[in-house]
Order: structure tokens, then C-alpha cells, then sequence
């Protein structure tokens, strides 16, 4: 029998990571998401895993690199400004063709900002915040449930596409406990070679496996970029994934991802209790983003109105998608129900700026 | 068994860290998962947890809960005067607002519309023991009100906590406080 | 008892001070170091050139009740931002860092090591509460063996997690640290020395002789799921046995 229970965003993704069989994990405490890092250092002792407390996020990062390197299953997890600290390090391992999986628990930024939360790291996480050309794939849950089985999805993702792969929640999501279904989700099979791991047992006559991001140093730098490139234009013919709603005979749609997607639907249940036609695409991959999608989108509805707690980032993507074939109003951090850092944007504000549009 | 759809619990409860604004979200949640489809628990504090600002969205529903973020609750649980301030305005029309009158004044709800139940619930928490069981004489008139949850899901939810266990005595304790504000008349 | 006026006032508001109320928890000792840093700033009448630099964490929100110039930094940066401050001002101002364990010897351990070793005329206020304050009670790296906390639920084993670090000690070893000290803060006696250990750090920055560091011995009440006296014995017995207090460094001349 599948168990259910009731637990938080930040604990899901723990013990999602424990139902996918990974039994390293390496981080550092930082507001919204010390939690994670406290749970794995009592789980994993007691699992015959290995927990390791960094002492910098830069660290945590570099940990992952080595144990990713011999082909096991790590993870790390940290909030915005530990996330920044380890931009050098997922450069690094994406050169290096590594799978890991990455939890990022978004606060409120620049600088140390607030603990609480926001969606401000969408252009760092998907655009890549380190140097160099690479691509993460990122994850965007909107429920507790979907925290567990995205790690679990993360996880057999990076490894069927040697890439890093990232879980991007936030404070409302990580925070907020619901009940959740625990079991291992069969993706299929992983791909077998593991010739590029660093081994022990190893026989002195094969071949050495040699880590390394020194791609156009050590290796040579067009095939590197040719492989890496047909790697990620089939993660982006394949790998999309978005949930929609509502969406047969909608006139206006909101585009919003993770906890902002959440608020979106609830929005759009009492628009259409209200009889209004409205309908939510919810992004679930930002990379690869739901693009082909969102332009299909503009050719039916007229106008779109794309949510996020922040100034507005996910919405360049969207208009880029659209292409002014419709209307893109955006709604953000001035739309809180708070002028703070407490304030979240709530259903029922999204509704007004609905019936405004329509 | 065909199970009749239960109508939707949303509640919001706001006061200061240190209140047990989320213990009273918690075990609304441990027991409601066992009566309801769907539950969510939503907490929102400042940094600082001691003193700082906490509100706690709990929904208890037979749907799939969309959203857990309450705008407007039709039950809210006041427990100190700032929390009044900001929080007074999003109660629904109609709606019922509950709190310690110990700690906030009647006087000051300034609203015409909603129902106002006023427990002194610190005071009825220190006669049993202590104020920082303040929260579970508030729960337990919420209980009552909104036939939310029985009285002893509730109180047995406690016995799965871990502070609960860890004080074998203090369960007694914290469930004759349930009682009190349950059985609490105004 | 006797009149209003034949009591002396043997303990004035230091002059640096500023009275903005701290947030800080019940029983914690980093305000009373702030206030050690005034009546040292005083003492010394340099609150005028004084710049604070402070680091991420509980210490941080410290430097709000010194009134001088402040700047706060990334996690464990601060060593670094208050070269840029000392050499912007080609020395003359008199710049010092507020830093925890977790920002000073984690996260910003390189920073500071590299700070001490260029010799840079700064002065670090270092405040060892034996863990992470701000972030809810998780080890840090002066944790003392066999501590349970959040992220060491079974107690600091120094076969996972290593061992209690002595910052002060490595300090002194550094050829560019003229004074380094470790002083407590739980009694009359000791904070008259910790008053002179400040005073004397930031005397090594102003005669320009190198790097002065003093380590505070601070308690953390709810990170250590102690109450406010449980949590200052706690400090005196096991953390002042881990923890020598002392004077370990204090050269006139780096070399
Ligand atoms: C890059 C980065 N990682 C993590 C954090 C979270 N964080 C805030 S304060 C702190 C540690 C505080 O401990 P300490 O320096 O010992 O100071 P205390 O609060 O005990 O005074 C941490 C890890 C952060 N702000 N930035
Ligand atoms: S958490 Fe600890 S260090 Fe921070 S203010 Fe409270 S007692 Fe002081």
C-alpha cells in the first residue's frame, strides 16, 4: 500500500530523494530551507548514507561535483543566495556532463533580501547563472506532492541526459504541508554505461575515465558543443512538460508556474464559478519552456496574463513565445497582499485583474 | 460507503511567534487528513520566530485544494492586536472572527458585519496552567463553531506530537484546554 | 535603605551607543558585546573614523546599536568589504568586522585568513555561540564535541563532522595578526578584560601594525534549546573548558 502523509514542501524533497535511492547529500543552512539539511543529517546515518554539513554553499556544490563524478546518485539543495554562491560549480559539472539533481528553495533577493518568499530567481536558474553555455533542466512543482515526485523525476532525467537537473520551489510551496503519497516512480531505464564515472575495483588494463570541464582545453571544444547542443534540442523536443487547465474555450489565460501557478488556478475556479472564461497554462519544465505551447496559446486567446512574484521575468519568455500574436499583461510583486516581504499574491487579486482584462 | 462532499474548511489564524499560531494549524491538519480528502497548511513568519509576525492558512476540503492561500476566510482566529490590524479587513462578510479577548479588546474589531466571539482565552489557559496553551482554548471554540472536526480527533491528534509525547503530563493538560474552549459559552 | 543621592553612578550609556532595542532573544550575550565595542570605541575617541563591517547572522543585527557607520556584507564576506573600506580611506579609517562562527570560521574562513595573512590593519570582533543562531540552532564549526543541534542530532562526532575550531589560537599563528584574544563576557572581571582586549585590537589598527581579533564567548538560549541561565552555565562550564580564554597574540611589529 502506498503510505500517505502530511508533510512539508522541504521534507518531500528529502525524502524524494531517499525514494529515488540517493544516500548523498551535502549542504548548508539557509532560511527557507534549513529543514532539508536537518533532516537529511538524521535520515542518512541511519539509512547507511553519507551527510555532510558544507561550510559554504560554494562547497556544498563542489561536494556534488565529486560525488556526481562517480556516478551515484547526490544531491544538494540551498535558497537564493547560497544558489548564487554556487553558480561556478553547476558551470563546472553542466561542462563536465554530470547528473545531480539541485533543490532551490527561492527568498526574496538581491543580496540577502528576506527569507521570505518570491520567484526571483527565474532568469538565474533558467538562463543559466554561471558562465558558458549550458542548460539546467528545471523543474517547477506547485504542490507538496509534486516536490516528491519531481526530485524523483530529477533524478532520472539528469542521468538519461547527463545533465544537472534543478527542483525550483519557493518559500509558500517548501513551507506548506500537505499530504503526500509516498512511493518510487518507475521513469524506465537509465542509460547503462557508467564508463565516464571515476571507479574503485578498477582493472588496470581498461580504460581510465577522466572527469573534466575543461571542455575546449582538455577535449575538443566543437564536439563538446555539438554533442551538448544535440542534447539539448532533444531534451527540448522531449522533455516539455506543463499542466493546463480550463483551457477549451478560454479567452484570456494565465501563464504563472509553481506556487504562483497554485494561486493562479485558484483564481481561475472562481472565474469560472463567475462564469468568466479563463484558463491557466502552467509551465511545469522553464527549461525546456513550454515555447511551441505558449505559441499555440497566442492563436486562441487574446489576451495572456502571465504571474509571478517578482518584476517580471518569465513574462520575456512568454512574449517571446507570443510573439504580439495577443495581449501579455503581467502581474507581480506590487500585487501582494502585503507591501512587504510577508505579502503573496493571492487567488482572489489575480481574479480582479482578470475581470480588468476581460 | 458513498461519503457525502463535506463542505470546505478554510481557516486563517494570525498572532506573534511564540503563540503556537502554527501548533493550532498543525493539528487542525493531523486530524483533518483523517476526515477530509485534502488538507494544506501554509505558514508565513517573519525572520525572527520569537516575536515576529505568524499567520497560518489551514483548508481542509473534499476538492483538490487549488490554492492555499485563504484571501478570505469565513473563520478567523485573532490573537494579539497588531495581527487585528492587519488582518480584520479579509474576513468575509458574515464571517465569524474569534479572540482572546485578554489580549485584544472587542472595541477594537470596528466592524458591523461579522460575528465577534470573544473568549479569554489567555486567562482561561493560565487558570489551568500556563498562557502557552493560550492557542488550544482558541482551537477548541473554533471547533465547536464550525463542526469542522470532532473534539477528540483533535485531541488525539495531539498524542502523535512529538512535544506531547516527550511530556506525558502535559497531554492532560493541553486536551482539558481544548475542552474549555469548547465548551466555552459566551 | 539610603536616598536616591547618595548612589554613584559607577556605569554610564556608553556615548557610542544608540538605543535602538535589538532584537535579539532573551539571554543572548551578542548585545552585551556591542556595547563592549562602544565603551572601547569610546575609551579610545575614534568613534568618528569608525566604520563597522558586518557579516550574516544574529551578530549582524548588533551593529545596529553602534553608532557609527556600517555596511553589512554577504555571508562571511565582511574581511574582504573592510580592506576595500581601510584602503579606500588609505588607512585612516578605523574599520572592524562583526562575525559569527558560522560567518567567520565556515563560510568566510578564506576571507578572513587571507585578510590576517595580507596583515591588513582591521579589526575583527569574532562572537562564538557554539553554532548557527540565526538560521535556528544547526552546527557550526566551533560546535564542541558531542553538542546535539540541529543539523548534529546525535551529537558532534569528530569522525563525521570534525572537530570545535579554535579561531583565536589560529589567529596568532598568522604572521600577519599583531593581537588576537578570547575573552568572556560572563562576569565583571572578565568583561574589563574583554574591554581592554578590544581596546587594545583596535590600538594595533591604529598604530598600524597589523590584524587585532578578539573571540567573545556568546550564548545562544533557543539554538541550543536551553533556557536563558541553563544556556549561560552551559557557556561557562562546557564552552569555557573547550574554549581557554586568553591573550595569544600581542606583537608591536608583524614579522
Ligand atoms: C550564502 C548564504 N548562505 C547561507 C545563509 C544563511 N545564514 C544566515 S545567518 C547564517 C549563520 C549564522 O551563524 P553565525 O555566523 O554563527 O551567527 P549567529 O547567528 O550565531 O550570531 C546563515 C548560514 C546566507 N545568508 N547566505
Ligand atoms: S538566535 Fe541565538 S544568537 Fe540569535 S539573537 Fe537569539 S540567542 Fe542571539
Amino acid at each position: 500500500m502506498d503510505e500517505k502523509v502530511l508533510l512539508t514542501g522541504n521534507i518531500a524533497a528529502a525524502e524524494g530523494a531517499l525514494y529515488a535511492g540517493c544516500r548523498h547529500y551535502f549542504g548548508y543552512p539557509i532560511t527557507p530551507q534549513s529543514d532539508v539539511v536537518e533532516y537529511f543529517s538524521a535520515k542518512l546515518p541511519q539509512m547507511g548514507g553519507e551527510f555532510v554539513q558544507s561550510e559554504s554553499e560554494c562547497t556544498s556544490i563542489n561536494m556534488l561535483y565529486g560525488a556526481a563524478a562517480c556516478g551515484i546518485r547526490a544531491m544538494t539543495s540551498t535558497s537564493s543566495p547560497g544558489f548564487s554562491l554556487m553558480q561556478e560549480g553547476i558551470s563546472h559539472i553542466a561542462a563536465a556532463e554530470l547528473p545531480c539533481v539541485i533543490m532551490h528553495v527561492q527568498r526574496g533577493g538581491p543580496g540577502s533580501g528576506s527569507t521570505q518568499t518570491a520567484q526571483m530567481d527565474y532568469n538565474q536558474v533558467v538562463k543559466g547563472g554561471g558562465h558558458g553555455e549550458y542548460r539546467l533542466i528545471v523543474l517547477a512543482p506547485d504542490s507538496v506532492q509534486e516536490i516528491f515526485d519531481f526530485v524523483q523525476l530529477g533524478f532520472y532525467l539528469a542521468e538519461k541526459y547527463r545533465n544537472p537537473a534543478l527542483v525550483l520551489t519557493d518559500a509558500i510551496i517548501g513551507q506548506m504541508k500537505e499530504d503526500v503519497e509516498l512511493r518510487t516512480i518507475d521513469f524506465g531505464p537509465t542509460p547503462e554505461d557508467r564508463s565516464w564515472a571515476l571507479k574503485i575495483h578498477r582493472s588496470p588494463k581498461g580504460k581510465s575515465a577522466n572527469v573534466h570541464s575543461a571542455v575546449g582545453i582538455v577535449g575538443i571544444y566543437n564536439e563538446w558543443l555539438a554533442r551538448t547542443n544535440e542534447k539539448y534540442e532533444n531534451i527540448k523536443r522531449d522533455e516539455v512538460r506543463f499542466q493546463s487547465m480550463f483551457m477549451e474555450d478560454a479567452e484570456l489565460a494565465i501563464v504563472a508556474y509553481g506556487s504562483s501557478g497554485r494561486a493562479a488556478k485558484g483564481a481561475c475556479k472562481l472565474a469560472r464559478e463567475e462564469g468568466l472564461k479563463v484558463g491557466v497554462l502552467r509551465p511545469i519544465t522553464l527549461w525546456p519552456f513550454p515555447q511551441p505551447q505558449i505559441e499555440e496559446l497566442a492563436s486562441r486567446v487574446k489576451k495572456i496574463l502571465v504571474v509571478e512574484d517578482n518584476l517580471g521575468q518569465m513574462v520575456e519568455d512568454v512574449r517571446g513565445a507570443v510573439e504580439g500574436r495577443a495581449e501579455v499583461h503581467f502581474m507581480g510583486v506590487f500585487s501582494r497582499h502585503m507591501p512587504d516581504c510577508n505579502g503573496m499574491i493571492f487567488p482572489d487579486t489575480i481574479l480582479e485583474e482578470v475581470k480588468k482584462l476581460l | 460507503m458513498a461519503e457525502e462532499e463535506k463542505e470546505t474548511m478554510e481557516l486563517v489564524i494570525a498572532g506573534y511567534g511564540g503563540q503556537g499560531v502554527l501548533t493550532m494549524g498543525d493539528l487542525m491538519i493531523k486530524a483533518g487528513s483523517n476526515v477530509y480528502k485534502h488538507v494544506s497548511w501554509l505558514p508565513s513568519y517573519d525572520t525572527y520566530t520569537r516575536g515576529g509576525r505568524v499567520v497560518c492558512y489551514v483548508i481542509l476540503s473534499d476538492e483538490n485544494i487549488l490554492s492555499p492561500l485563504v484571501a478570505r476566510p469565513r473563520t478567523l482566529v485573532i490573537m494579539d492586536p497588531v495581527a487585528m490590524d492587519l488582518y480584520r479587513d479579509c474576513l468575509m462578510p458574515g464571517g465569524t472572527l474569534i479572540i482572546d479577548s485578554c489580549m485584544v479588546s472587542p472595541e477594537m474589531v470596528g466592524r458591523e458585519d461579522i460575528e465577534v466571539i470573544a473568549v479569554p482565552a489567555s486567562e482561561m489557559a493560565q487558570s489551568i496552567l500556563t498562557i502557552k496553551i493560550t492557542n488550544l482554548v482558541l482551537l477548541g471554540k473554533y471547533l465547536k463553531l464550525s463542526g469542522a472536526l470532532p473534539l477528540e480527533l483533535v485531541a488525539s491528534a495531539m498524542t502523535k506530537s512529538k512535544e506531547a509525547v516527550l511530556k506525558d503530563g502535559f497531554l492532560t493538560i493541553n486536551q482539558e484546554a481544548l475542552s474549555a474552549g469548547y465548551n466555552y459559552a459566551n | 535603605m539610603s536616598g536616591e543621592d547618595e548612589r554613584k553612578l559607577i556605569c554610564d550609556t556608553p556615548d557610542c551607543i544608540n538605543n535602538t532595542l535589538l532584537p535579539t532573544c532573551p539571554g543572548c550575550l551578542h548585545g552585551v558585546v556591542a556595547r563592549c565595542v562602544c565603551e572601547a570605541i569610546d575609551d579610545l575617541g575614534i568613534q568618528e573614523n569608525a566604520i563597522g563591517v558586518v557579516g550574516v547572522g544574529c551578530h549582524a543585527m548588533t551593529a545596529g546599536a553602534v553608532e557609527v557607520d556600517t555596511i553589512s556584507t554577504a555571508h562571511g564576506r565582511a574581511p574582504g568589504v573592510a580592506t576595500g573600506i581601510k584602503r579606500a580611506y588609505y588607512g585612516e579609517a578605523i574599520v572592524f568586522t562583526f562575525q559569527g562562527d558560522g560567518d567567520l570560521g565556515a563560510i568566510g574562513l578564506g576571507d578572513v585568513l587571507n585578510a590576517v595573512n595580507r596583515g591588513e590593519k582591521l579589526t575583527t570582533i569574532f562572537f562564538n555561540n557554539a553554532g548557527y543562531g540565526n538560521t535556528g540552532g544547526q552546527m557550526g564549526p566551533t560546535t564542541i564535541e558531542g553538542q546535539v543541534t540541529t543539523t548534529s542530532p546525535y551529537g558532534r562526532d569528530p569522525a563525521q563532522s570534525g572537530f570545535p575550531l579554535h579561531m583565536a589560537e589560529m589567529m596568532a599563528s598568522l604572521r600577519g595578526c599583531a593581537y588576537s584574544a578570547r575573552v568572556g563576557i560572563n562576569n565583571l572581571k572578565n568583561y574589563a578584560g574583554a574591554r581592554k582586549a578590544v581596546k587594545a585590537a583596535f590600538q594595533k589598527q591604529m598604530d598600524n601594525i597589523g590584524y587585532g581579533f578578539v573571540e567573545f564567548l556568546c550564548t545562544c538560549p533557543p539554538g541550543w534549546k536551553k533556557k536563558p541561565d541553563e544556556a549561560f552555565h552551559w557557556m561557562e562550564k562546557a564552552m569555557m573548558e573547550e574554549y581557554q580564554l586568553g591573550e595569544f597574540k600581542n606583537v608591536d611589529e608583524i614579522t
